[in-house]
């Protein structure tokens, strides 16, 4: 996978910088408990988006997904949601694929959060 | 909710737990990010009250007794832009309660100047920090 220059770093689904800060400021223990809603959202989102085709709805929703990923440190989800936002605010590049890309994304963040949080 | 700004300011800008917690309208229409921030809000000792959207911000704010808001910016129904100039019209009470938005779009400045001109008094970008936001509403009831 090729990043652009300021997501280079990203290797990960998420950011352990943004997951440790998290932690610090509300407690491990809850933070588990927040994970369990993140992942209803973005999935939930997620099935929500199978089914737009209103170019303006995508960016709405996508700009959520992406709000709410950049909270969690979501990283690649946040950089796919954001690309789709952007493509289907100037109508442009194939959405569905882009679609696609972020639903793919919402499944492994939320399995990674699952394998990470809820599973220990 | 009447706020002395001096004890507002030791308030919020000490460590630690607040003396006088300040009721704080967190307006989000994600309730992951909602309790996210009510968590950090309740860690530094005040109290939250949470709307979905920005038509449920105007009803609290109507209500009074508040002595902040934080307001995401793309919402569905009213979004916070129109919610905050609402909040600014609707009396000399929504007129002094300090706004701050927050925005999942990074700090632009075409989004910045939208949010100032629409009565906002601060931007925040996701991911927030407890502690910046701690610094922040220090930062405003220092300015008074």
């Amino acid at each position: 996978m090729r990043f652009s220059q300021p997501e280079r770093e990203v290797v990960g689904v998420l950011d352990e910088s943004v997951t440790a800060r998290l932690a610090e400021d509300v407690g491990a223990a809850f933070l588990v408990d927040l994970y369990a809603v993140f992942i209803e959202e973005i999935e939930l989102l997620g099935k929500q988006l199978q089914h737009l085709d209103n170019a303006a709805e995508i960016a709405r929703l996508a700009h959520t997904l992406k709000s709410l990923a950049a909270s969690f440190g979501a990283a690649v989800l946040r950089r796919e949601a954001l690309a789709l936002e952007s493509k289907a605010k100037l109508r442009e590049g194939d959405l569905v694929a882009s679609k696609r890309r972020v639903c793919r994304w919402i499944s492994a963040t939320a399995d990674a959060v699952r394998n990470q949080y809820l599973l220990q | 909710m009447s706020i002395d700004p001096v004890q507002l300011v030791k308030t919020v800008a000490g460590d630690g737990q607040p003396a006088t917690p300040l009721r704080v309208l967190v307006v989000e229409d994600s309730k992951a990010n909602q309790l996210l921030l009510k968590a950090m809000l309740v860690k530094l000792g005040h109290e939250v009250i949470l709307a979905d959207d920005g038509l449920q911000a105007v009803e609290k704010a109507r209500c009074g007794d508040l002595d902040v808001i934080l307001m995401d910016v793309q919402m569905p129904n009213l979004d916070g832009l129109a919610a905050a100039a609402m909040i600014r019209r609707l009396g000399p009470h929504c007129r002094m309660i300090p706004i701050l938005a927050l925005t999942g779009n990074g700090l632009e400045h075409a989004e910045i100047n939208a949010c100032l001109s629409a009565g906002m008094d601060e931007v925040l970008a996701k991911p927030i920090e407890a502690d910046v936001l701690r610094q922040k509403l220090a930062g405003i009831f220092s300015r008074g």
